[in-house]
């Protein structure tokens, strides 16, 4: 298939350069850790981006599915000299490449918190081949939309998953901001995840503790299971609060997440300075989102019989109601 | 015919409840609907209030909200192309748009839904509010109604009744001249109409009484008089009674005395009478003896001493068996049997006498006697009764048990005994028969059969009839002496 787009990359050049400057086909190596929400949206915007800029891209996408091993050899594929360009989707994906690819400038996207999970060294440039933007939010702001929707919240429970390094950083940046902002009068309850099946009894844990909300961190085994976390908080009316945003669709009454193809898309802007400019893509700032989603799921609110605050359904940028749910 | 206290009282209600309703009707109907328009008014402008915020809100937030994505475009990718940048804005703000249109609609519904909800909550506690109210003024209402009635009931019915209860004390107290004091149509006239009524009859009643009263008195008066005399009479008539008593107990401890005396008399007559026969004979036979020269005639006139001095001794014995009986030996005995062998001793003298023995001896259960001595006084009383039948008769002979006796009865068609002897038979040395000694006995059989009988506990009965015969009935305790 490579073979055939090269051939024909090849047959076709004269016919382009008689038709004037253009720049030629880009081969774009695609690293897609698993098959997440917000790597598949992420992964639109980045098509998105490549067609509005008018960078004309061959994208070889590889899904590695979580084997470590596949996308390491992937990514030494493309390193090798099957990619002008590596695109690395979410963290687990910027890491590998990180340590894969050295002779191609790597740009990633979805990665929350890249700086404090070693992507790169700072948020003012790698200093390597590695650039990109993050989905991160100020977690005060977060946690802002969190109150909106729950007005008197004063304990906050959350599950950890060790394995999960993006929920952990979410969590490690909550508790040093209540550490450092003690006026905030909103305490954090952690329980740790003992074991894939025990998700609902991390849950009982924590509400048995006395948390007022449940918070589902951007954690796949998490979000993906909202039904075991629903089944618990539901009979309690609990209500799930979330910086996922598809966890609105499926059980939480208040989610706030970036714009996943919109961040996508804007990471094409570093593409585009890397392939078109031939900026070093260590001097390339991580590129982050003014804007962020609010959604607001009224159908959940009121299942647990929670009517949703004026300020909240205000500043909602997405209303859900009954009928969204699936 | 004027109304009742009864129509009264409704007529009245009828009035206050009338009143109420066109009060209710005027007043609080009005009050009713205004309060639900200003209820309605409320829920609607917090309603207005809250869209109101909503929307200022959402202005607010989206001016804000848009500036940011705006600022978040890629314009670098679309540098130099005007129209890819307005592309790209058009696309941004066509989807903005759809969102918005979305949102407007969910929240629509929402804020509709939370207003049912809201007029919903402010009806159910208008309705609960409505209700108290109503249900105190219900209450104010049946206070008023209870107010007007006691009132009306208190001029109507109360203070005639007053009156009537003082006038009642009045008739308690004796006076029945006392009178209701008023006159009206209604039932509580008619009560006072039918006190006065009262009154007047206890008066009639009272008069009659007291003459009837009055009467009696006297009656009483004479009665008891009459009474005190006879109660005198009695007493006197009881005093002289007790006097006869007294003197009759005395007249009779003197017959007891002398017939006590008598009796010793008649038993030292008896024995002085019987030892000088005796001694007369010895005597007698003595005198013959000296003179006789012939042995032979003196050793008869001896034996006739010695029989007769035998004979002495035998008397001296039974007097003092009768003085003191022999100890008895008690033993279960055979009545019947025991009978039968005193029957088979006088048997020859019976056939002899021409007498004819009839026997009822059945099979008993023994009895507790002494048998040697019981057997003497059946014997004894076989004896005379054969005795009282020198030319013939029936000797009845019997057994039986009554109750807890045994009976043993020895009946005779002899010559019976006079009426003035009965008394003095069971007396020793009394007798009827003739004066030869073989006759007359020793005269204390029945007297001695007597001691023994009553030693046993038992008694002897006689029935007798002169010309008739005799009956001796001889009753023993079954148990023996002393048993029940």
């Amino acid at each position: 298939m490579k073979r055939t787009a090269i051939l024909l990359l090849l047959l076709l050049a004269p016919l382009v350069a008689a038709a004037g400057p253009a720049d030629p086909a880009r081969r774009i190596g695609v690293l897609v850790w698993h098959d997440s929400p917000n790597d598949r949206e992420a992964l639109g915007g980045v098509r998105d981006g490549f067609a509005l800029a008018g960078l004309d891209a061959a994208f070889d996408v590889f899904d590695a599915r979580g084997d470590e091993a596949a996308a390491r050899s992937a990514l030494r594929g493309w390193d090798g000299g099957g990619a002008d360009l590596v695109y690395a989707l979410g963290t687990s994906a910027a890491l590998l490449a990180r340590d894969e690819v050295r002779g191609r400038p790597v740009v990633f996207t979805a990665v929350t918190n890249p700086v404090g999970t070693g992507v790169v060294a700072s948020w003012e440039g790698s200093g390597s081949n590695l650039c990109g933007n993050s989905n991160w939010i100020a977690v005060e702001d977060v946690l802002d939309v969190f109150r909106s929707a729950v007005p008197d919240l004063a304990r906050l429970g959350v599950v950890l998953n060790q394995a999960n390094p993006v929920s952990m950083e979410e969590v490690a940046e909550a508790r040093r901001f209540f550490s450092e902002k003690p006026e905030k009068r909103l305490r954090l309850f952690e329980e740790t995840l003992r074991g894939p099946g025990d998700l609902a009894a991390a849950v009982e844990r924590v509400l048995a503790r006395g948390a007022q909300a449940l918070w589902v961190p951007i954690d796949i085994d998490v979000y993906s299971r909202l039904d075991a976390v629903t089944a618990v908080t539901r009979p309690r009316r609990i209500p799930v609060v979330s910086s996922q945003a598809s966890a609105a669709e499926k059980g939480a009454i208040v989610a706030v997440a970036v714009d996943y193809r919109a961040l996508g898309r804007n990471s094409v802007v570093l593409a585009a300075r890397v392939l078109r400019d031939g900026a070093p893509p260590g001097t390339l700032p991580v590129g982050r989102m003014l804007s962020y989603r609010i959604l607001a799921n009224l159908g959940e609110a009121r299942r647990i019989g929670l009517a949703l605050p004026l300020p909240l359904l205000a500043a909602a940028d997405e209303i859900l109601g009954a009928k969204e749910e699936r | 015919m004027k109304p009742g206290l009864l129509a009264k009282t409704v007529l009245l209600l009828l009035a206050i409840f009338a009143g109420a309703a066109v009060a209710v009707h005027g007043l609080f109907g009005p009050a009713l609907e205004s309060a639900a328009r200003a209820e309605m008014s409320a829920v609607a402008s917090a309603g207005l209030e809250d869209s109101r915020a909503l929307i200022e809100g959402r202005d607010l937030c989206s001016a804000e909200r848009n500036r940011r994505q705006l600022l978040d475009l890629p314009f670098e990718l679309t540098a130099g192309d005007p129209a890819r940048t307005r592309g790209l804005v058009g696309a941004w703000a066509a989807e903005a748009g759809r969102t918005a249109s979305r949102n407007v609609d969910l929240l629509t519904r929402e804020f509709h839904e939370r207003a049912l909800a809201a007029s919903g909550r402010r009806a159910a506690e208008f309705g609960t509010e409505f209700r108290h109210r109503a249900l105190l003024g219900l209450l104010l209402l049946f206070a008023a109604i209870l107010a007007l009635h006691g009132a009306a009931l208190a001029r109507t019915v109360l203070s005639p009744l007053s009156r009537l209860l003082r006038a009642t004390d009045r008739v308690a107290a004796g006076d029945l001249t006392a009178s209701a004091g008023f006159s009206r149509a209604d039932e509580v006239g008619r009560l006072g109409a039918a006190f006065d009524r009262m009154t007047e009859n206890l008066r009639a009643s009272r008069d009659e009484v007291e003459a009837l009263n009055r009467g009696l008195t006297d009656r009483v008066r004479e009665q008891t008089a009459e009474l005190t005399a006879r109660n005198r009479d009695l007493e006197e008539a009881n005093e002289r009674l007790r006097r006869t008593v007294d003197e009759l107990r005395e007249t009779r401890e003197r017959l007891v005395h002398s017939e006590t005396m008598a009796s010793i008399g008649r038993l030292a007559g008896g024995v002085a009478h019987e030892f000088n026969n005796l001694l007369g004979g010895i005597t007698g036979c003595a005198e013959s003896a000296r003179e006789e020269s012939d042995p032979e005639a003196m050793r008869e006139s001896l034996d006739v001493i010695l029989k007769t001095a035998r004979r002495a001794c035998r008397i001296t014995g039974n007097l003092l068996d009768f003085s003191r009986p022999p100890a008895r030996e008690v033993r279960e005995t055979d009545l019947s049997r025991l009978v039968e062998e005193a029957l088979s001793l006088v048997g020859p003298e019976a056939r002899t006498l021409g007498v004819e023995v009839r026997a009822g001896l059945p099979a008993l259960p023994p009895v507790r006697v002494d048998p040697g001595q019981i057997h003497q006084v059946v014997l004894n009383l076989l004896t005379n009764a054969l005795r009282a039948m020198p030319r013939g008769g029936v000797l009845t002979v019997s057994v039986a048990r009554e109750g807890p006796d045994a009976l043993v009865t020895v009946a005779d068609t002899g010559v019976g005994i006079p009426r003035e002897n009965l008394p003095h038979i069971f007396e020793p040395f009394f007798t009827t028969r003739g004066d030869s000694a073989e006759a007359r006995g020793t005269g204390l059989g029945l007297s001695v059969s007597y001691s023994v009988v009553r030693a046993h506990g038992g008694a002897i009965e006689v029935a007798s009839r002169p010309g008739e015969g005799s009956v001796f009935t001889v009753r023993l305790p079954a148990a023996g002496e002393g048993h029940p």
